[in-house]
């Protein structure tokens, strides 16, 4: 093969694009620790992490993606392995004991446990056909290995990754043909999953008298005992049957009693659910959730670094304050500068036109991914795209939207751009494995 | 591979996988829009704000100037020793802290004072800092000769307040003091919590003319409050400079003579309210305020009981006396309830009508007969018991406060007291008892109940000098910005006058120029100079006679107005009436200079200029 086939087979902007961002997060990097004396340790980290990461990549590209079939429970074993090991023996940073001492570097089991969660749910869902996987006995799996992965996550404890598990299950559920129905359970569901801490957190705050009477009862409700709650929640469901059955005798509301039965139970057990989650809920991640209600209230502790990450994007404005010119980042006023932070640097020194050109490339990279999954040869290779891109795609816009305060701090990084050896790599295999599957695509 | 039907299911999903992700970026830039484009600018403030720290360096204050440019109130120079650390000092352990306390050792030993607190400092939030100031000029030298190793260390010059004349004139100007927590919220602005602010005075009431706007550093910091790097420095603007009304030669002078009284001398000119003495004694020095070690001297002021800070001539209250006099017969004879001939009887002294009181004369032997002429010259109280009976308390309440005498005033140096004009509803709602007609006559005679100021009583000279009246008592001559700019220039303002009848005045006056030349008042006759003035002397329970005295000249075409009160000073006549024959000598003494250098003056005969030295 001769430069013209290989570079008509490959995709090259799906390597250059990963590249330049590393290389960028390299700079502000820098330019974030350049006044903290272990700088250049981390700068000589991150480089040594891209190169593997590089080197990785291209083996991956090689490696023909259909390989992983065969040994996925393999994987699946050695995943869990890892992450029940990481448990006991894992060294703790943060607060989270995820990372194993290897000697040289540190590594992050997590990350791995992402790329083998999104070969594995692609696997199998690439045997059922679209009449086939609305059946709840093909969706119990799926189900059951995401819990696998998840709870030895959440023991370390690390919310923010587990958090991450869910976009490409959702994707590749919603790609595999599950009827959108479903998603609207499911994200019913998800946004009862937070009321009741939100409406503790509102509690605290102090609002205006009309909400003061409505929330006041949704509050004296929910912190009923649990058998108060089911009570008044049989009554309430019998009530509609009522309703429903006598009243609205018409066909057209009729046809969709089903579903509005099948709402209520999802958003009843999104009520208690979320009672436990209240309970259950540490410290630190309610204020989290207060500081993402109103930061100024607590501008020094809960509310510090949105409103510090807020000023530094801001004050970047057009075209930022310069290169290695920022001060909200390198003086120290933003906290996690190098990692989830980074982007906050980014848009300080290089203004609104450094944020749009890093927007702009990630979603090249995503566009190119989508691509792929366009082109795949099979459903398999087709699904393995949709899953990393939306691990990727949701991964960034969580990350920008918590820099940027439109969503509580959840702690996960940037892709490609955020100081982070194991998700560094991680990033780039999974890009291997994309490029795996181009390379093989219809029509090749 | 996959169905037909599949195959759209897969493009239709993909197309809308990509379709959310456009929708999630174009949200996400819409956001950085709003953040970095419109909220941009006031952001890059508040990120300016958060890592830029200001080191103030104190402006110089104004400088006031008497009447004739002489500096009463300056700043004097003094030297500022400043520490800042460079980056490099700080590497996280403990030598750039130690190296910080070798240097302080060294500079002790240099300049003779202890650094104790400088030296605990901790090293982490070490910036830009003052090490030791007030160092005199020796010691300045002294660091910069031996000094030139301590690269950390530079020296500022910053201004002290100053008051070159010490205790003369304290009242008038004022003194400094840390700003309260009242006055830091009500006046916010150019203010800081440590600043130093007029409390009293010229220096509270133009404080925002003569406080200028303060300097400094300005200096970039991290988070911890570490210093990086000297951004700017911005240099202090000086206060605006104030001319006063005041001749601070005849201020010295009166203070002198008044050496070891206690009491006040107001003087103005009644032609324009002008004020050209102003005496409250006993006096303090306002530049233990400004100094540190000034601490135990302010102390002794606030415990003296002769209480110095008190400005006696605006707020001390004292009972008129017989200045009082002035008014009783101006309402007699204004509305027309007294003939001037009319006569009585002064046996020295007076028994009041049913309840057979008996009330003194002040001379014991009585004056004979007595009308108006003699009667007020020779001030007897027989007379004005009469006078007082006639008007009855009505009259001479209503006479009272036309004369303003419980009329609080605010001027250019504080408030003024109100004094206390007694009235049967007053005496009803204060004591819960009856007008007496004993009461009436007190009054009558400046005595019982009635309290005024020697501010007020200088204002009735001045009232009655201008045949009614009054013009606005002000301190201040004009305001000059540091570059020349005049910001104020004062203009003098009636505002008030007596509206008595044209006849009563020249009565008055008349009688006021026989007090001089025949009467109690002698003891301020000039020869030469037409000096109009009533003496007083002020019963006081806890002690002896207050000694008061008021006046004008030249009755023609007046000049100037005092108003004397000494505390326990005896007889006004004996006690007052000097002392203002003393100022008046030193203020004429002076005009005559001035007139013989630019023209041949009229109003003084040139046996004048002989007799007056």
């Amino acid at each position: 093969m001769n430069i013209k086939e290989v570079i008509h087979k490959i995709d090259l902007t799906l390597y250059i694009t990963p590249i330049l961002l590393s290389v960028i997060g390299l700079i502000f990097l820098h330019s974030a620790l350049s006044l903290s004396p272990e700088a250049p340790i981390l700068i000589r980290k991150q480089i040594v992490s891209l190169a593997l990461g590089i080197v990785l990549m291209l083996i991956f590209s090689v490696i023909s993606y259909r390989i992983y079939s065969m040994f996925i429970w393999l994987l699946y074993f050695f995943s869990i392995l890892l992450l029940l090991i990481v448990l006991v023996l894992g060294v703790s940073f943060r607060g989270c004991r995820g990372w194993l001492n290897l000697g040289i570097f540190y590594f992050q089991p997590a990350e791995i446990a992402k790329i083998v969660y999104i070969l594995l749910l692609a696997d199998y869902l690439s045997l059922w056909s679209i009449k086939e996987v609305n059946n709840i006995k093909v969706l119990i799996v799926p189900i059951l290995l995401s819990f696998s992965y998840l709870l030895p996550i959440i023991l370390q404890p690390d919310v923010s990754s587990a958090l991450l598990f869910f976009p490409p299950l959702l994707g590749m559920l919603y790609f595999s043909g599950v009827s959108v129905v479903k998603f609207i359970y499911i994200f019913v569901f998800t946004a009862f999953l937070l009321l009741k801490p939100l409406v503790s957190c509102f509690s605290q705050l102090t609002p205006s008298p009309f909400h003061k009477n409505f929330l006041l009862l949704l509050y004296n409700f929910l912190n009923l005992p649990f058998l108060a709650k089911l009570t008044i929640i049989v009554l309430f469901f019998l009530f509609l049957l009522l309703l429903l059955d006598k009243i609205l005798k018409n066909s057209f509301v009729a046809r969709y009693r089903k579903h509005v039965f099948v709402l209520y139970f999802v958003i009843t057990f999104g009520i208690i659910i979320s009672c436990v989650i209240d309970n259950w809920l540490k410290d630190y991640q309610r204020k989290r959730l207060f500081s993402f209600l109103a930061p100024e209230l607590d501008p020094l502790g809960a509310g510090y670094n949105v409103i510090q990450s807020k000023i530094a994007i801001g004050s970047g404005r057009i075209f930022g304050k310069g290169l290695f010119q920022g001060t909200q980042g390198r003086l120290g006023f933003l906290p996690a500068k190098h990692s989830d932070f980074i982007f906050s640097i980014i848009g300080e020194e290089m203004g609104f036109c450094g944020s749009l050109i890093v927007l702009i490339l990630f979603f090249i990279l995503i566009y190119r991914v989508l691509v792929t999954a366009y082109n795949a040869r099979d459903k398999f290779g087709t699904l393995i795209s949709i899953g990393i891109a939306y691990l990727l795609g949701i991964n960034i816009v969580l990350n920008i939207g918590m820099v940027i305060g439109l969503l509580p701090i959840i702690g996960v990084p940037l892709p490609f751009v955020s100081y982070g050896g194991s998700a560094l790599v991680a990033n780039f295999i999974m890009i291997g494995i994309l490029q795996s599957i181009y390379i093989r695509r219809r029509g090749y | 591979m996959l169905s037909e039907n599949e195959y759209h299911v897969i493009y239709n999903r993909i197309n809308s996988t990509l379709l959310v992700f456009v929708l999630l970026f174009l949200f996400l830039l819409a956001n950085l829009f709003v953040l970095q484009v419109l909220k941009g600018k006031r952001l890059y403030y508040t990120s300016r704000m958060n890592c830029t720290k200001i080191v103030y360096q104190p402006a110089p204050r104004g400088i006031i100037f008497d009447h004739l440019g002489r500096i009463v109130a300056d700043n004097y120079p003094s030297f500022v020793l400043y520490y800042t650390p460079t980056y490099e000092d700080e590497k996280g352990d403990n030598s750039g802290k130690d190296k910080l306390v070798a240097d302080i050792e060294r500079i002790e030993k240099i300049i003779n004072i202890k650094l104790d607190s400088i030296k605990r400092m901790p090293s982490r939030g070490a910036g830009l800092m003052k090490v030791v100031d007030n160092l005199s000029r020796e010691q300045m030298f002294a660091l910069l000769e031996r000094g030139i190793n301590l690269r950390n260390f530079f020296l500022e010059i910053e201004y002290k307040r100053r008051y070159r004349y010490n205790k003369i004139g304290a009242h008038i100007l004022g003194h400094l003091g840390v700003i309260s927590k009242e006055e830091y919220n009500l006046l916010r602005g150019n203010y800081r919590i440590d600043s130093l602010i007029g409390k009293t005075g010229v220096e509270r009431s133009f404080d925002r003319f003569l406080r200028g706007e303060d300097g400094g550093f300005l200096v970039q910091v991290d988070v911890y409050g570490k210093q990086i790097k000297i951004l700017d420095k911005i240099p202090p603007k000086p206060g605006n400079n104030i001319y006063l009304t005041i001749d601070w030669e005849l201020q010295q002078f009166i203070e002198e003579e008044m050496k070891n009284l206690c009491g006040a001398v107001v003087v103005m000119d009644p032609t324009d309210g002008k004020v050209l003495a102003l005496v409250s004694l006993p006096s303090f020095d306002p530049n233990v305020f400004v100094t540190a070690s000034g601490d135990s001297s302010i102390r002794d002021f606030l415990n003296d009981p002769k209480h110095p800070l008190l400005n006696r001539a605006i707020n001390g209250l004292y009972p008129p006396g017989s200045v009082y006099k002035i008014i009783t017969a101006a309402a007699a004879i204004d509305s027309g309830k007294i003939k001037l001939e009319r006569q009585f009887f002064c046996p020295g002294f007076f028994i009041l009508g049913s309840s057979k009181k008996i009330f003194r004369c002040w001379k014991e032997e009585g004056h004979g007969v007595v009308s108006f002429t003699k009667g007020f010259s020779q001030s007897c109280d027989v007379y004005f018991y009469n006078l007082g009976l006639i008007c009855g308390i009505n009259l001479l309440e209503e006479y009272g406060k036309k004369f303003l005498v419980n009329k609080p005033l605010e001027t250019e140096i504080g408030y003024v007291q109100p004094g206390l004009v007694p009235s049967e509803r007053w005496k009803r709602e204060r004591y819960r008892s009856l007008w007496f007609e004993g009461d009436t006559i007190n009054i009558a005679i400046g005595q019982g109940y009635l309290l005024t100021t020697p501010m007020m009583l200088c204002n009735l000279a001045c009232m009655i000098a201008n045949r009614g009246s009054l013009y606005r008592p002000y301190f201040v001559k004009k305001i000059v910005s540091p570059s020349g700019m005049v910001i104020y220039e004062a203009t003098p303002k009636k505002i008030y006058d007596l509206h008595l009848k044209p006849e009563t005045y020249k009565i008055i006056i008349d009688a006021m120029e026989r007090v001089v030349t025949q009467g109690t008042g002698q003891a301020c006759y000039i020869p030469g100079i037409k000096v109009a003035g009533k003496t007083g002397t002020a019963q006081n329970p806890l002690g002896k006679d207050h000694a008061l005295f008021v006046a004008f000249a030249p009755v023609d075409d007046p000049k100037i107005a005092i108003s004397v009160v000494i505390e326990h000073g005896g007889r006004g006549g004996a006690v007052a009436a000097p002392l203002a024959k003393k100022i008046l000598q030193k203020f004429f003494n002076v005009t005559t200079q001035m007139s013989s250098s630019t023209e041949k003056s009229s109003t003084f005969s040139s046996k004048e200029k002989v007799d007056v030295e």
